[in-house]
């Protein structure tokens, strides 16, 4: 069955349609292109120069349209996807695609678990050619239905616009959770969902009307978690899938800028300790293993069953002087989130003296068997260091994989899981070295990677004067269905509630 | 001559006083305050691009802001800006006087209709005041015109009616005036009939009310303040533009005052009335003006056009004319030195203050960062005039991007050989007017870098930046000048730069530690300020330092600081007595100069 797009209405179909409408794709009609697929093409035995180029990438059933833009300029293109149920075909104006997503999704979805095969033809000066086909894998198992991430400018120290955002990943459709014109002069980050689902989500607020607001089944509360015993407000944080607690880490975080090189800045901990919420408590607790001047802990991450709290540490340094020597080892401590105890004894998974790298950021996969985490020369935020790449650590053999099918020469980072353990996206700057851009991969059972592939954008162009990152993606089940004047209240008129700090474990 | 004669000449001036206005608002602008726009326009990117427009049409207001930032952009050619101005201001004088003639003033009232335009000129003086909000001013003044264009009551109920929303997503909260207007109006002329009246008013109020809500809830996620506001007459998002408020009250009442006025006073010499209104007019625009225009910041905004242009020639006469006072103006100023060769011998004959004036410390602000930024970009110190062009651009309140910061990083990254990078920054420029044409230039040397080394001033700096890993401090810019001289010795800018930071801090101790590293750079006369500094440390430990001084010290200066010691180790009150001849010293500058 061939679905035809665009301007491929029968005249059967468009009688069917009310007048608007049929105004409506009168005028699509007249603005898009009018060809058939073309026939006389010359072949010209190459792959076409595209961007972005994700060929050969495993994709989800339910991804928005792969629109991209042909690199040479043409008049018309014409866009042939054969599937091994369908075909889709449509032609367009100009360079670049635009599919529709529904036809999009709905060929996904007849062709999932197979190979779909790209063929484009351009028409430059009357004269249609035709490229080689290439092809992506459309993978059976779905991506979780939403994205929730941060965009903000790429810098040093000042921001002017920064916001938290969701997009539906099987279109385009973005809105906004929050951003600095609703609240100007505040910075927001660190979003944080437990186990993908926004029933329960928390972000922190800095500078102005500053506080950690926590949205649990609608209700936007404020918390104010500096407390006499750590030195400032908690930071990363990681919900344990119970949804009863978070545990934060406490970062003083300085930058430098070097003068020379490649790199822009460096971020380190001054100081850096680990603390876990009580939810229903409003209360925290630690013990002296994760909470201690001797080292500094952070980037907490609970495992799926709730049992273990992963996270990185190392020992306490002078900073910045001892930059270069500040390497994390990968930790794990037990958790028992029925009386909400950790345990005696601290393992070391990853020994950064072992190994001589720095891991951060572990993320474990929700079955539980692997942790993807990132690797870096130095320190635990990696936003420069163009070594830092993606690993996967097998928890059932203690390998340490290197994941050079999704990494680049660029700095790859900040990454989560999707729900069903199959999707992972993550941060790189990959494009132009500067800006961080998503990119989404699928993941076997195994812990194998597929190619990854740019998040999909409406217009392929989109990048180019596009001058914010792509921060902190966190997968959704489902829509964040929060009233951003409702966080914009909360967090105006409330001062928070002030934590308390259970002094008991500490 | 009859009454009748006299006021049918008066009715010709109306447009010699408009175009008279309009000249020297021009004069003003494009000889006055031309510096001001230039600044301005450096910090907007205005894209031609269907993604720019949609971040403005998506608020009340936009519209305006958009049309400003349209308007802004031609202010890269200050004389441009100037006429633009001048039309906007003088439309909306027009407008205030259409409608004051269509609601029945005397023609000998029109100074009156002068007094809102003299108003948003003074207030344009600030150059936090941009152009979006002069647009949203005159589209209400458009539509009330349009309002007492109807003629048929019905029809103006439906325009108006019609027009509000419209007004609102236009202009923003400035369409309240609309309705003021329309209901006053139609209060004073008694044309409806009471019920209809009332129900009318009702209705406007309510939707003039209901407009921000609904927009609100369904529409626009920004906080209300923004929503009741809209336009950008601020480019502080916080600060609430209550003068224009006031403006906005002018544009309504005025026109009913000077009916009022008319019909209350006819005066027997209309002549005599015009002419002392006009007397007040010239005089109190000249006050008003006077004490809004801000020309100390209008001399450091020309500094720092000069140094962006790299004019710095222009810098130097400036300067010689009349020597700025002002840190950032001093910046610029030894930045124009040093880029002429001149720094070691000339800087002492400018006031000095210090480091600040030199290499300021960095803020978070969007002016500082942009003027510091010319100067480590000149030095060589490439990756840091690209974090502060960053800074500049991400401190921008108003949330916009800055065309010259994003030249700078299409710059830097080119130096530094990020030609993807500095690919995306110039395909960026490349969609604005005016520097599409260099953008389009630049971007060849993305492809080929031959044209980067070859290049007078990237070629220059990619050999001068610097190598060795080393992270920037603010606090040791000695030891950063140190670090980049050594690695080149060619940048003599960096050497020169390191001995004023050491004159400046009166150190001369390492002033004496750095010296014979002089030598190296082949200078064919010491420079006058080192040869100053150098006879002045000799003369700590020597009777007569002129004599058995080691160092190629000129006649003139041993013989002035002869006189100079004299002065200042004799006499009473030395400051001014030496001030008048050797204010041009480093001596001078250590004795006197905190």
């Amino acid at each position: 069955m061939a679905i035809r797009i665009g301007t491929m209405y029968t005249l059967e179909e468009m009688m069917r349609t009310n007048l608007t409408y049929i105004l409506l794709a009168s005028l699509f009609v007249a603005f898009s292109c009018t060809s058939e697929k073309p026939r006389h093409a010359e072949d010209t035995g190459k792959y076409p120069g595209v961007f972005p180029d994700d060929a050969g990438a495993t994709i989800p059933p339910n991804i928005a349209p792969l629109n991209f833009r042909l690199e040479e300029a043409c008049d018309e293109l014409y866009l042939s996807v054969k599937g091994k149920e369908s075909e889709l075909e449509e032609g367009f104006r100009g360079n670049k695609t635009s599919i529709a997503p529904d036809e999009w999704a709905r060929f996904l979805d007849e062709n999932k678990g197979d190979s779909i095969a790209f063929t484009v033809y351009a028409k430059t000066n009357k004269k249609w050619l035709k490229y080689k086909t290439f092809s992506y894998f459309v993978a059976s198992e779905p991506i979780d239905e939403y994205l929730v991430y941060r965009l903000l400018s790429p810098g040093y120290q000042t921001w002017n616009k920064m916001g938290i955002y969701q997009r539906r990943l099987s279109d385009f459709k973005v809105e906004k959770i929050l951003d600095n014109k609703l609240m100007p002069h505040t910075c927001m980050n660190c979003h944080a969902l437990a186990a993908n689902n926004p029933d329960n989500m928390m972000l922190h607020l800095r500078e102005n009307n500053s506080g950690t607001i926590i949205i649990r089944e609608g209700r936007v509360e404020k918390l104010q978690t500096k407390t006499p015993t750590t030195f400032s407000a908690v930071s990363f944080p990681y919900w344990h899938p119970s949804a009863k607690y978070i545990a934060f880490s406490i970062n003083k975080v300085r930058q430098i800028f070097p003068a020379s090189g490649q790199e822009r800045a460096h971020a380190y901990d001054m100081v850096s300790d680990m603390v876990i919420y009580d939810v229903d408590e409003n209360e925290f607790f630690t013990s002296p293993l994760i909470f201690s001047d001797e080292a500094y802990e952070a980037f907490p991450c609970f495992s799926p069953d709730g049992q273990t709290l992963y996270y990185v540490t190392t020992q306490a340094k002078p900073m910045p002087q001892e930059i270069n020597a500040a390497k994390y080892s990968l930790c794990a401590i037990s958790f028992d989130p029925e009386t909400g105890g950790l345990g005696a004894t601290v393992d070391t998974l990853i020994s950064a003296s072992a190994i001589g790298k720095s891991v951060t950021m572990p993320r474990m996969s929700p079955d539980g068997k692997h942790i993807l985490l990132t690797l870096a020369n130095r320190g635990n935020f990696p936003a420069y260091d163009t070594d830092a790449d993606l690993y996967l650590y097998h928890l059932n053999d203690s390998a340490l994989v290197r994941l050079d099918r999704i990494n680049s020469d660029q700095v790859e980072s900040y990454h989560s899981w999707s729900s069903n353990g199959r999707w992972i996206i993550y941060s790189s700057r990959r494009m132009d070295g500067l800006h961080m851009n998503f990119y989404i991969a699928y993941m076997d059972e195994t812990g194998n990677p597929g190619k990854p592939f740019l998040l999909p954008q409406e217009d392929p162009d989109f990048h180019d004067t596009f001058l914010y990152s792509f921060n902190i993606p966190e997968f959704s089940l489902k829509r964040v269905d929060v009233d951003p004047y409702e966080i914009e209240n909360v967090a105006k008129q409330s001062i928070g509630a002030q934590v308390k700090f259970d002094e008991h474990n500490h | 001559m009859t009454k009748n004669n006299l006021l049918s000449r008066i009715l010709k001036t109306d447009q010699l006083l408009t175009f008279a206005f309009g000249l020297v608002v021009y004069l003003f602008f494009s000889l006055g305050y031309a510096y001001h726009l230039h600044y301005q326009e450096q910090f907007q990117l205005f894209l031609f691009t269907t993604d720019y427009l949609a971040q403005y049409v998506g608020y009340p207001g936009g519209i305006s802001d958009y049309l400003g930032n349209f308007i802004t952009q031609f202010y890269f050619y200050s004389s441009i800006g100037a006429i633009l101005l001048a039309i906007m201001l003088t439309l909306l004088q027009r407008m205030v006087w259409s409608v004051a003639q269509k609601l029945g003033t005397a023609t000998y009232w029109i100074p009156l209709s002068f007094v809102p335009p003299v108003l948003y000129w003074s207030l344009l003086c600030d150059e936090s005041y941009l152009a979006g909000g002069l647009v949203a001013i005159l589209s209400v003044s458009a539509f009330i015109r349009t309002y007492l264009a109807v003629k048929n009551p019905r029809n103006r109920i439906i325009f108006t009616l019609l027009s509000v929303p419209a007004l609102y997503w236009l202009a923003g909260g400035a369409f309240l005036l609309l309705p003021l207007f329309v209901l006053t109006r139609e209060m004073m002329s008694k044309m409806m009939k009471p019920l209809a009246f009332s129900i009318f008013s009702a209705f406007l109020i309510g939707l003039s009310i209901v407009l921000p809500y609904l927009t609100k809830q369904f529409l626009v996620q920004f906080p209300f303040t923004k929503l009741l506001i809209g336009a950008t007459y601020y480019r502080y998002p916080v600060v609430i533009p209550y003068s224009v408020a006031i403006v906005g009250l002018l544009i309504v009442f005025l026109p009913f005052l000077s009916k009022l006025l008319s019909s209350k006073l006819q005066p027997q010499r209309p002549a005599f009335w015009l002419a002392v209104q006009l007397l007040f007019l010239v005089s109190g625009s000249y006050f008003l003006l006077s004490k809004t225009a801000d020309l100390n910041k209008e001399e450091v905004m020309e500094y720092d056009f000069h140094a962006r242009t790299r004019r710095w020639g222009r810098i130097l006469e400036k300067a010689d004319r009349q020597a700025p006072t002002s840190p950032l103006s001093v910046t610029c100023l030894n930045l124009a030195l040093a880029k002429q060769d001149l720094l070691g011998e000339r800087m002492f004959h400018y006031y000095q203050n210090g480091i600040g004036g030199l290499l300021p410390d960095f803020t978070r602000d969007f002016t500082i960062p942009t003027i510091l930024g010319e100067v480590y970009y000149h030095l060589g110190f490439i990756n840091t005039a690209q974090r502060l062009a960053f800074e500049a651009m991400e401190a921008l309140p108003d949330y916009q991007k800055s065309a010259r910061s994003v030249m700078r990083l299409a710059e830097t990254n080119l130096i530094n050989g990020n030609y993807e990078l500095a690919g995306k920054y110039l395909r960026l420029l490349q969609k604005t007017f005016y520097y599409r044409k260099w953008a389009t230039n630049t971007l060849q040397a993305t492809k080929k870098e031959t044209l980067i080394e070859e290049h007078p001033e990237w070629g220059l700096l990619r050999k001068m930046r610097t190598q060795e890993d080393f992270l920037f401090s603010e606090g040791e810019k000695e030891m950063m000048l140190g670090t980049v001289f050594m690695q080149n010795q060619e940048n003599k800018m960096a050497f020169e730069y390191l001995m004023a930071c050491c004159l400046l801090k009166k150190d001369l101790q390492h002033f004496m530690e750095y010296y014979p590293v002089e030598k190296a750079l082949n200078y064919r006369v010491v420079p006058k300020s080192y040869q100053e500094a150098l006879i002045y440390v000799w003369g700590l430990s020597h009777n007569d330092p002129t004599q058995s001084i080691p160092y190629p010290i000129s006649n003139s200066v041993k013989m002035r600081v002869k006189n100079y010691a004299n002065i200042y180790t004799t006499r009473q009150n030395p400051e001014q007595l030496l001030r008048n001849d050797y204010s041009d010293t480093y001596w001078y500058y250590l004795h006197f100069r905190n």
